[in-house]
């Protein structure tokens, strides 16, 4: 089923023509005094194997089910990497650990959708869209921006990226940006000029509602808005070093926009090569390196941010976990249960949710981990907690979401709580 | 309108040619042609402009043993006195310089073929049946792939297409069936079945995500198929081996179905059952009339093109008669309301001026900073055919940029002469009105037209005019529906 919540109309309303269409306005400096909360998405495509991740390694069953792949946890690589008394870090993660440490990294065990689906392009056009069981029509972000009680800014949606997000689909105004480079048209001279002039006729700011129409002011939009970036972009700040590879350019591009752009209230960026069906590895092999990239590239986003970093909170998150055993080719096939992270600074640090164990009762189908938090139950207490969002305007059905509860997931704002204890992690017998 | 119409769907686009060819034939006749295209082969024996433009690109579609040799660093083929093993030799192919040249020969094809609802479905299936070229040894087997798969098949039987997709090494290594094996215990530990190939063939080939399977008949299916493996080389020259000692042993059951035959044969029988299924007839049926009618298609247009496949038994050939036969096709709230993917994009402004590939690979490339490059999507479900995943900021202004190198040839990857109707425009009006039928099929609107008549104005050269007009009716949003 297909419900689409927005009507071209309510976007007119929300979205006036003139808050489209001041971009070009000097009005730009004055954004900055006017820096909003916002929320990157990092969607790792393929289902990441969170059992590789966050190790649950007292659980002699974890060892027991993946006698190639199982992450042999002990001694001085416990030590450094442990998170609690039962569960500890895939080292290739350790850039994630001072993070973690200094309260910032929250983890969410055993997330997912509240139903299994082991099909990754419907599981994830259903979490992008926000969904229980089946796709909206529309994003999860779309719905989220639309929130009345909102003052939408011109600038407000990023996709990284060619494409747009599944998360902000219905959108009118979103800036799909590949990287730093390639913004001019070609040519030179009057050609050129000409060329860009009446581009800009062709497309003006109008919210028509026709896709091509919207999208080629937008893409007139990006060329005006990166020639600035461009401008006033010297590489990343306070020394921070991404990982070589597509996650490293795209996080020190969303960076950069960060910077410039204080107007952004979400931004999507997007991993993939998570889908390790065959020799995923363990301490070495492909997964490996696709998590050490991932956490040196969440480091270095968050290093290069320095100050910014307080109105931006990061949620990674993947479209399901994997089969607790692994397959007949060293690898994982599709589950169920994964986890997710939130990184920020109003975040309560550690473990958050509900383990629900490894024993066959205790898995879904008897094969995957079980989700004991519906992953809407995370970015509803981000859109409440960090983007300050309207209680009564959900971009969730109510009524539809699964088990978990995420109060804990921020700090209250006014207590000053600075030895961070970690939530107790409930446990089932 | 009609003509234009269908050659904007059932076509890379409209050139002057297939246009004054389809009114020359009628639609019936037309559609018949192009429904019994000959083979690759004699067509180009037929078609010398075809068969030069393929010169440059001819070496990828070598057997892949000989494209080892073939494609060294330095462009000369190795000696036959290299004595170096197998593994030495594969290890320094040039394997940029080799796909590049498949993709090339593919959208050499797709722009100059006059068989162009062929070409329009080996797009179809090579999504459909997505293998990406960058997968481990998929990398000297792209080009056998669509070659002895995708294209014999393309507008014949659906059940001959799945299997030989399903026998052919491209696809048992992109989705890891070469190394699914029973369960067992040996010195290496459990080995056993690998789902991906079995799920994407369910989810994604045949049935569809809704098509009535769940995840004991996705086991089931990996169990059928194991065994159905790769024989490289040295031992083999990448071919199908069915390793009867790593076929699960014992009766399974795929949607209520028994399968107990053992061997290949069982794979065989599970394959012939899953092409024929309703479900597998409604899920090819509504993914073409998205690519053909709309988006979202009526379930008018999709059941009847169900009916069709299921009546023929699966006859591609008739599926699509019936898509273009029907009135949803024809209908006015299907006309100009699809949107074109970038490849779409590029080949219609190719065949719009009657252009060529220029021998080099900077179409790839152009359509690399689109976000399709040919052959390149790493997600089984291959590119997506809606309007919603192309329609981007960033996507709109890499095809502006396209446009404007595109109409002043600078690495564009394509070659054209002026000599068009465009060039003998000498007034404004008459070039703004021959923009229009020779690009914009007619269909500009009249804002349009006014502005390039405007902005044409502006500039004092002729040469400048037809550049500025063919990239502005190139960036228009005219240009990219169909």
């Amino acid at each position: 089923m297909k419900v689409g919540i927005l009507g071209r109309r309510s976007f007119l309303h929300i979205v006036g023509a003139g808050a489209l269409g001041s971009f070009a306005s000097p009005a730009r400096g004055a954004e900055i005094h006017d820096a909003s909360p916002m929320v990157v998405q990092l969607f790792l495509r393929g289902g990441l194997d969170g059992l590789s991740a966050i190790i649950p390694y007292e659980e002699s069953i974890y060892f027991d089910s993946r006698p190639n792949i199982a992450l042999p946890m002990k001694g001085k690589m416990l030590a450094e990497n442990r998170l609690d008394n039962r569960f500890a870090l895939h080292p290739a993660l350790s850039d994630l650990l001072p993070l973690y440490r200094q309260g910032k990294l929250a983890v969410v065990l055993a997330t997912g959708l509240p139903k299994v689906q082991r099909s990754h392009f419907d599981a994830q056009d259903i979490c992008e869209s926000g969904g229980n069981d089946s796709i909206l029509e529309e994003g999860w972000m779309t719905r989220l921006l639309a929130d009345p009680s909102r003052t939408p800014r011109p600038i407000d949606a990023l996709c990284i990226g060619t494409n747009r997000s599944r998360s902000v689909l219905g959108y009118p105004s979103v800036l799909t940006v590949p990287s730093l480079n390639h913004f001019s048209l070609p040519g030179r001279g009057k050609i050129q000029e000409r060329f860009e002039n009446a581009l800009t006729l062709m497309y003006p700011e109008q919210n028509s509602g026709e896709a091509v129409i919207d999208a080629g002011a937008q893409a007139m939009r990006l060329l005006h808005e990166m020639k600035l970036v461009q401008k006033a972009y010297n590489g990343p700040h306070r020394g921070a070093v991404y990982p070589k590879g597509g996650l490293g350019k795209d996080m020190q591009t969303l960076a950069e926009l960060i910077r410039q752009k204080p107007a952004l209230a979400v931004a999507t960026i997007d991993s993939s090569g998570w889908d390790t069906h065959r020799g995923q590895g363990a301490l070495q092999g492909p997964l490996s390196n696709a998590l050490k990239a991932l956490g040196e590239a969440i480091s270095a986003f968050h290093q290069d941010l320095g100050p910014e970093a307080k109105r931006v909170v990061i949620v990674v998150m993947t479209e399901f976990g994997r089969s607790v055993r692994e397959n007949g080719t060293k690898g994982t096939d599709h589950g169920h249960g994964s986890f997710m992270m939130v990184l920020g600074d109003q975040v309560r640090g550690g473990l958050h949710g509900t383990w629900p164990g490894l024993s066959p009762k205790n898995l879904t189908e008897a094969r995957d981990l079980r989700v004991t938090t519906d992953y809407r139950r995370v970015l509803e207490a981000v859109r409440l907690r960090h983007l300050n969002g309207n209680k009564h305007q959900s971009p969730f059905e109510e009524a539809s979401l699964g088990p978990g509860n995420m109060n804990q997931l921020f700090r209250d704002r006014q207590s000053v709580d600075t030895n961070l204890p970690t939530p107790p992690v409930e446990s089932r017998p | 309108m009609e003509a234009i119409h269908l050659l904007s769907r059932a076509s890379f686009g409209p050139s002057a040619a297939s246009l004054e060819e389809l009114q020359a034939k009628g639609l019936y006749e037309w559609l018949e042609e192009q429904l019994n295209a000959p083979s690759e082969k004699e067509e180009e024996r037929e078609d010398s402009r075809l068969e030069l433009a393929l010169q440059a690109y001819k070496n990828a579609s070598l057997p892949p043993i000989e494209l080892v040799d073939h494609y060294q660093p330095g462009e000369r083929p190795l000696q036959n006195d290299d004595k170096r093993p197998w593994k030495m030799r594969v290890a320094t192919v040039d394997y940029n310089r080799l796909l590049s040249d498949v993709q090339m020969s593919e959208l050499t094809r797709h722009m100059l073929s006059k068989f162009q609802l062929r070409e329009v479905m080996v797009d179809f299936w090579v999504n459909h049946f997505n293998v990406y070229a960058r997968k481990g040894d998929t990398k000297l087997l792209t080009s056998a792939w669509i070659n002895e798969v995708i294209r014999p098949h393309a507008l014949g039987r659906f059940a001959d297409l799945l299997i030989a997709t399903a026998h052919h090494p491209a696809m048992l290594i992109y989705l890891d069936n070469e190394s699914s094996v029973r369960e067992r215990a040996n010195n290496r530990g459990n080995r056993g079945t690998n789902e991906n190939y079995a799920r994407e063939l369910l989810e994604l080939h045949t049935l569809g995500v809704n098509g009535g399977y769940d995840q004991a008949d996705v086991k089931e299916t990996a169990r059928v198929l194991t065994g159905w493996s790769v024989a490289r080389p040295p031992q083999g020259e990448f071919t199908f081996v069915f390793r009867a000692g790593n076929h699960a042993p014992g009766t399974k059951v795929v949607l209520k179905r028994a399968y107990s035959q053992g061997g290949e044969a069982e794979g065989q029988a599970l394959l012939v059952a899953l092409a024929r299924h309703p479900s597998t007839a409604r899920h090819i049926a509504d993914k073409l009339c998205q690519r053909f009618v709309l988006d979202k298609p009526t379930a008018a247009c999709v059941d009847h093109a169900a009916e069709a496949f299921l009546a023929s038994g699966g006859e591609t050939r008739e599926v699509l008669k019936a898509i273009f036969l029907h009135p949803s096709f024809w209908t006015e709230t299907a006309r100009g309301q699809k949107y074109k993917t970038p490849l779409e994009f590029v080949m219609s402004a190719a065949r719009s001026v009657n252009a060529e590939p220029d021998g080099g690979h900077d179409l790839v490339r152009a359509l690399s900073k689109m976000g399709q490059e040919p052959l390149m999507e790493r997600a089984p479900t291959g590119y997506p055919e809606n309007a919603s995943a192309w329609m981007s900021s960033a996507s709109l202004l890499s095809r502006f940029q396209y446009a404007a190198l595109f109409a002043a040839q600078w690495d564009a990857g394509i070659t054209f002469d002026w000599s068009i109707e465009l060039a003998q425009e000498r007034t404004i009006d008459g070039l703004v009105a021959t923009l229009n039928r020779q690009i914009l099929a007619s269909v500009g609107e009249k804002a349009t037209l006014e502005l390039l008549a405007r902005e044409l104005n502006n500039l004092p050269s002729t040469i400048g005019r037809r550049r500025l007009g063919l990239s502005l009716a190139l960036s228009s949003a005219e240009f990219q529906r169909q």
